[in-house]
């Protein structure tokens, strides 16, 4: 059984995707830009998270 | 004879100028959009390996691997499309023609890496591989 809230936050994250995307639309339409630096941070979030994962099953199972 | 040629040299460089100016345009609108599909695939997946915890759910270090590997995979993916877009950025900057074919087949990859992780794919992305060319010769 899926928890109503995960759902909830999917569908919010799903929402505020969707207005990124509409935002990159108009960005391109007017011809203005930012720069990539300015846009992704040095570190990527999923690269923080993988980490925790992989330190949480260090801790649980032990070290590869 | 020699004005003429002088006068054809400086007719030549201005329409280089603003065809140049249109190219880097172009470019950095790829770029800009590249890089905004980058952060919006980067948070959707942060946040389904975040609500999925395989090091929290699996039972054994076997079952751990055979789930994370697909997120090594696509981590790794998003981490050299942001290298490539780095590097097409530092030639957009020099003055040069950008590798933009290596950002889309870049993208491309993370977009494979996704479905295989079996997270949506942001519409931004959908629309910056449609729109930007796959052809990477470095």
């Amino acid at each position: 059984m899926i928890d109503p809230a995960l759902i909830l936050r999917a569908m919010t994250k799903i929402g505020s995707l969707v207005q990124l995307a509409a935002e990159a639309i108009q960005h391109a339409r007017r011809g203005d830009w930012q720069r990539v630096e300015t846009l992704i941070p040095d570190e990527l979030q999923t690269t923080i998270e993988l980490r925790l994962q992989e330190a949480e099953a260090d801790r649980r199972f032990g070290p590869r | 004879m020699k004005i003429l040629a002088a006068l054809a040299a400086v007719v030549l460089a201005l329409s280089c100028l603003d065809g140049c100016a249109q190219t880097t345009k172009a470019a950095r609108a790829s770029l800009d959009l590249s890089a905004r599909a980058l952060v919006a695939v980067d948070l959707a997946a942060a946040e389904t390996l975040h609500l999925e915890d395989p090091a929290g759910h699996a039972a054994t270090r076997d079952e751990y691997e055979a789930t994370i590997r697909r997120w090594r995979n696509l981590e790794e993916a998003l981490r050299r499309a942001h290298s490539v877009l780095l590097v097409a950025e530092v030639s957009v900057d020099a003055g040069e023609t950008p590798s933009v074919g290596c950002v889309g087949a870049a993208l491309a990859e993370v977009s494979r890496a996704l479905e295989e992780a079996g997270v949506r794919v942001p519409e931004i992305l959908l629309r910056a591989v449609n729109v930007i060319p796959k052809d990477c010769t470095p």
